[in-house]
């Protein structure tokens, strides 16, 4: 039966995959930039989906080693934050995947 | 002393502003601010600017302060960082062998398919984060 606290769990999942991927769309726009790609925004809506996620940064990463990146001190200081708020987005992922999946466990769907 | 503190006392030494140095490191006034208040630390290249720009030898601006030295090996050291993610994966596969093998016992209790769950989903984000990192 589905609860309130399970409609909670959900947000918080949701609002955890939401902005992880925006996290990782803007991680990808930036560095193909850097890297003096033509269409770094092709390239992170292009990258940042994958079947789950991390399929299309995997190939991102494989992909780009040929490429030098020029990247400024601002730019980087970007991406050490971006990187934070992903870990942060991942945190919020991960506690309310779990307690969903708890309260599913335990409650019954 | 801080690395903070370092680089803004010998910038006042130099008789410098933000924006000189901003300039000459080719990095906004923001970023200079932020290093010597100590939000951002400077990459090692930006160090060796400074440290010509300031006349101060790069032992003086590194020495004695453990976040800056930190901060550096964390940001250059490449072998670490592989390590971390190879670990990932490892535990990840580790985990996914136990899952297959400890399958009947597992489901026989909720508790433990909710702690299956939740090592699951903390692996695989750590997993992902290790990814992540390597930008």
């Amino acid at each position: 039966m589905l609860t309130w606290y399970m409609i909670i769990f959900a947000f918080v999942t949701l609002l955890g995959v939401s902005t992880l991927y925006y996290q990782v769309f803007r991680m990808i726009q930036l560095d193909a930039a850097c890297r003096g790609f033509k269409h770094p925004t092709f390239w992170a809506v292009f990258f940042s989906g994958g079947n789950n996620g991390g399929s299309g940064i995997l190939l991102y990463l494989l992909g780009r080693k040929k490429y030098p990146s020029v990247m400024t001190e601002e730019q980087r200081s970007i991406m050490v934050s971006r990187k934070k708020r992903a870990g942060v987005s991942l945190c919020f992922l991960a506690a309310g995947t779990i307690c969903l999946a708890v309260s599913c466990i335990f409650n019954g769907f | 002393m801080e690395i903070g503190a370092k680089l803004k006392d010998a910038r006042s030494r130099s008789g410098l502003t933000q924006e000189y140095v901003a300039e000459a490191v080719q990095v906004s006034r923001q970023t200079i601010s932020n290093w010597e208040n100590e939000r951002s630390y400077p990459d090692i290249v930006s160090v060796i600017k400074l440290s010509d720009l300031y006349n101060i030898s790069l032992d003086e601006l590194l020495k004695g302060d453990e976040k800056m030295i930190s901060h550096l090996e964390e940001s250059t050291n490449i072998v670490n960082s592989n390590r971390r993610l190879i670990t990932a994966v490892a535990v990840n596969i580790l985990f996914l062998i136990l899952f297959v093998l400890f399958n009947g016992l597992i489901t026989r209790s909720n508790y433990l398919i909710a702690g299956s769950v939740a090592i699951g989903v903390i692996s695989t984000c750590t997993l992902f984060y290790q990814i992540i990192l390597k930008f």
